[in-house]
């Protein structure tokens, strides 16, 4: 692909505006005092964030975080939220002892992270790229999936069924009174 | 022309590499680990930890497409999996919980003594 | 008489000694044959050694380290066997009168052992060659002593003073050992015989000629190898101030204060003196130090004397201070004259204890002079040869006691030291002041109480030891058979000095009659000198020093140890263990938030760390 000027620039606000809008709403996440309000913000995060990853050129992964992240386990969330009916947030949403230190502590994280990235700063522009072997990343995922990493597959998949035996033991209750937990 | 003098010319903000991916993951994850430091309800901080989750995935993405290899898009399928298996038997244990305490304040969990 | 004989003279105790504590202990009338018999051959043996002019066996190696060897020899020289006579001789005649004062005693099987055991020891120590060897003797000399002072063992006071003499005598060997070691570093040898080679040339040094001559070195060496080897005597021979052991040795029973606190193992330390002379007569500090000890020994012990009422006490602290004297004559450079007046003593000391054991038995044990009196005719034979014994310790013109005492009067009178020579006399005087005060008390007058008016009578088998033993007393001086005997080659005859008989005469005469009108007819002690009797509270001073220091130096280790090497050495490394678990505690303490918050900790130092 030749290097239009245009799509660069494209790019480029798309980029930003995405990335704005990704941190404010993670902000807004850590900051509501409402579970459910926080919530909601995390759902606006990762549809954000999956537009990044389309914008990178993972169509397909970028659509299943929304489908199955977005879709069902923050659905999962709320439902619990809800179930558990917590409306009514303690006073303190913030430990103020905390607060100073885990920021602190962050914030050295936030830094070294960053002098990494800036060494990453220097190449080519992600529209200047060329996507391997075209835009078909489907069939190029499924490949590789099911050949190289076909083990991982098979036990993520045991990991799934452990997972929902897992919650049926914790919250099953022997007496009459109907469980609440769900499985996956 | 190449594309690094375009990136020059064009002027710096204009070109997006790598690494202005890697510090938008790194502040999403920054951030969710600050969540998770600081709020005091189980259920914000079990989203935080989403939040870094997802952010992860994000920095897996970039790689991917930047080294023109599949195998981070392959990562990031199986950390969504995971992450949906953890949300799972996470929330039965908060609700497993909350059937006990009737809250969800971290600091009544301090079970994890010897 | 073949010289491998001579042996037995160590063997047939030793043998005698196992026997009797071991295989013969529910035997007792065995265990007294035995060690009679025992007695009585070693006695046998000695004289017919001597006779026969036997020479002494080769040496018989027993320890080899390196080129180090120690070797058990046989010394016989005029010197030893003297000693060996004496030793031989009263030990068997004590033998015998134990018989019958121990007659009615249950453990005599182990008191003849322990008198078994004294002689092999005693022998050992007079016949030794070597340094080493004299040592081991020594310390089993002191053994003995203890086993036999607190054969009463069950008696508080005899036990306490078994351990006091041992304890006391281990003072005096720590001196005697370092001076061991001394002599070693300095000449190289431990064997008598090589170092009386080795001894006149420590002065000596060859000139180019091949002429020897006199070099002028420092006597630090020599001083302190005399005083050395001065300790043991000090703690054997009880001078001042290790004397504190004597008197109360006397809760043995009599028998065993003859022996051995009279007439032989208080005697070894002058016998080393006199054998060890050629090397302690190197120093003349050392000669001076030893001479005015012994002096000051031979009057305290006079001045102690005097104010007893223990008839063995009195004749303990006569035992003291003879044996000042004695060491006062080896500091006057006259060992001669010192053995001559052990021998003599040996015989009258040996002598007025068996006599005084023979009163304490018809009295059914009682010692204090003021409940006697009268004995002397209730108990005429006994009196006699108390009397006898009295008079050649107190220097009666014509006794043995009078000739030894005035060689000492006369050696000090020579040399011109006549601070030695007053007290000398003033001792003397003492002498005769104290023991007639003891005949007057005990003996003369009216009896003071119901078991003075009827003493028991006194078996044969302890008046004969006595008669036996006058003889000597009385003879043993005339002719100047013992000095010469002695001195053998190098002998002189020389007159004394006229000053030293009247001194010596007129010294007994003052103190007798002195005595004799204080004492006569007199139903309690005129006399109160309260300084004296306590015994100048030397014991006292001793008690509240050494042993209550002792107790509070180790209060203070006891101390020490807990608190600091516990307190803080052991407590603290405990400490810091449960420190590091307390706070290693609140680490643990469940909270899911500190476990996060301490996983991003960690993560952000490594990511730091590895930059």
């Amino acid at each position: 692909m030749s290097s239009d000027p245009s799509l660069v620039i494209l790019n480029a606000v798309l980029f930003w505006t995405l990335s704005l809008g990704v941190v404010s709403t993670a902000l807004l996440v850590v900051v509501n005092k409402n579970p459910v309000g926080s919530a909601l913000s995390l759902v606006a995060t990762m549809v954000l964030s999956s537009m990044l990853m389309i914008q990178m050129g993972a169509f397909f992964l970028g659509v299943v975080q929304v489908l199955v992240y977005a879709g069902a386990v923050m659905v999962l969330f709320l439902f619990i939220i809800m179930l558990l009916d917590l409306r009514q947030e303690s006073s303190r949403p913030i430990s103020i002892f905390g607060a100073p230190i885990g920021v602190v502590l962050v914030g050295s994280l936030g830094y070294a992270i960053f002098q990494v990235a800036r060494q990453f700063a220097v190449g080519r522009d992600v529209t200047a790229l060329s996507l391997p072997e075209g835009s078909d990343d489907v069939r190029l995922l499924g490949l590789e999936l099911f050949s190289e990493h076909a083990a991982t597959v098979i036990i993520v998949g045991f990991l799934l069924l452990v997972a929902m035996v897992g919650v049926i033991v914790l919250c099953h209750q022997p007496k009459s009174e109907s469980k609440s937990g769900e499985a996956k | 022309m190449s594309p690094a003098k375009i990136g020059v010319k064009i002027g710096r903000g204009k070109v997006i590499t790598l690494g202005h991916y890697i510090a938008v993951s790194g502040l999403l994850f920054c951030i969710g680990l600050l969540g998770v430091l600081i709020r005091r309800s189980v259920l914000i901080i079990y989203m935080c930890l989403e939040l870094m989750l997802t952010a992860a995935a994000l920095a897996f993405v970039a790689f991917s497409r930047f080294n023109g290899c599949i195998d981070g898009q392959v990562m990031v399928l199986f950390i969504i999996t995971v992450a949906a298996a953890e949300v799972a038997v996470g929330l039965g244990i908060i609700v497993a919980w909350f059937r006990l305490q009737r809250e969800t304040d971290v600091e009544g969990m301090k079970h994890l003594r010897f | 008489m073949s010289p491998e004989l001579w042996w037995l003279l160590l063997i047939v105790p030793l043998v005698s000694a196992g026997l009797c504590t071991v295989v013969l202990r529910r035997w007792p009338t065995f265990s007294a044959a035995v060690s009679v018999g025992s007695a009585l051959f070693c006695f046998g043996l000695v004289l017919w050694g001597i006779v026969s002019g036997t020479a002494a066996p080769p040496q018989w190696e027993w320890l080899k380290v390196g080129e180090f060897v120690i070797s058990l020899e046989f010394f016989l020289n005029e010197l030893s066997t003297l000693m060996l006579v004496v030793v031989t001789g009263v030990g068997l005649l004590v033998h015998v009168y134990s018989l019958g004062y121990m007659a009615h005693d249950e453990a005599r099987s182990r008191y003849f052992g322990g008198l078994s055991l004294f002689m092999f020891s005693m022998t050992g120590i007079v016949v030794s060659d070597n340094l080493v060897m004299v040592f081991i003797f020594w310390e089993l000399v002191g053994l003995s002593s203890y086993v036999l002072i607190g054969h009463w063992y069950w008696r508080q006071a005899a036990s306490a003073a078994a351990n006091k003499a041992f304890l006391m005598n281990r003072i005096g060997d720590l001196g005697f050992l370092l001076g061991i070691i001394v002599v070693y570093l300095t000449f190289g040898t431990l064997n008598l015989g090589e170092l009386r080679e080795l001894a006149p040339k420590y002065f000596m040094a060859m000139d180019k000629a091949g002429a020897a001559h006199t070099v002028a070195q420092p006597a630090l060496l020599p001083t302190l190898i005399a005083l050395g080897l001065f300790c043991g005597a000090v703690g054997k021979s009880a001078q001042f101030p290790l004397h504190v052991w004597l008197p109360d040795a006397m809760e043995g029973p009599t028998p065993v204060s003859a022996l051995i606190h009279a007439a032989t193992m208080v005697a070894a330390g002058v016998y080393l003196l006199a054998r060890l002379f050629f090397l302690i007569s190197l120093s003349t500090l050392a000669l001076e130090i030893i001479a005015w000890v012994g002096g000051i020994t031979a009057v305290l012990a006079a001045l102690m004397a005097m104010q007893q009422n223990d008839i063995k006490r009195v004749l303990a602290y006569s035992t003291m201070s003879q044996l000042g004297l004695m060491v006062l004559a080896v500091g006057l450079s006259d060992p001669n004259a010192a053995m001559f007046h052990l021998t003599t003593h040996a015989f009258f000391k040996a002598l007025l204890f068996l006599a005084a054991g023979a009163v304490i038995h018809a009295l059914d044990h009682d010692q204090d002079i003021w409940k006697m009196g009268g004995l002397a005719k209730k108990m005429p034979i006994v009196f006699g040869t108390f009397l006898i014994g009295t008079l050649a310790l107190t220097g009666c013109p014509g006794l043995s006691g009078f000739f030894s005492k005035d060689a000492i009067l006369s050696a000090a009178q020579v040399k011109g030291k006549w601070g030695l020579f007053w007290l000398t006399v003033g001792t003397s005087t003492l002498t005769a002041f104290y023991m007639m005060r003891l005949i007057t008390v005990a003996f003369l007058g009216e009896p003071r109480s119901e078991k003075a008016q009827h003493p028991h009578s006194v078996g044969w088998v302890m008046v004969l030891p006595l008669l036996i033993l006058s003889v000597p007393s009385v003879i043993s001086g005339y002719g100047e058979v013992i000095p010469r005997w002695l001195a053998g080659k190098e002998y002189h005859h020389h007159e004394h000095a006229l000053i030293v008989y009247a001194v010596g005469i007129a010294a007994f005469f003052v103190g007798v009659i002195l005595s004799a009108l204080l004492y006569l007819g007199k139903k309690q002690d005129p006399l109160s000198l309260k300084l004296l009797r306590e015994r100048f509270y030397l014991d006292e001073i001793y008690n509240n020093f050494f042993v209550r220091g002792f107790d509070v130096l180790g209060a203070i280790c006891c101390a020490f140890d807990r608190w600091c090497v516990m307190g803080i050495g052991v407590k603290s490394v405990s400490l810091s263990f449960s420190l590091a678990g307390h706070l290693f505690r609140f680490l643990v303490n469940g909270d899911v938030r500190l476990y996060t918050f301490l996983m991003t900790l960690g993560v952000v130092i490594l990511i730091f760390w590895s930059r």
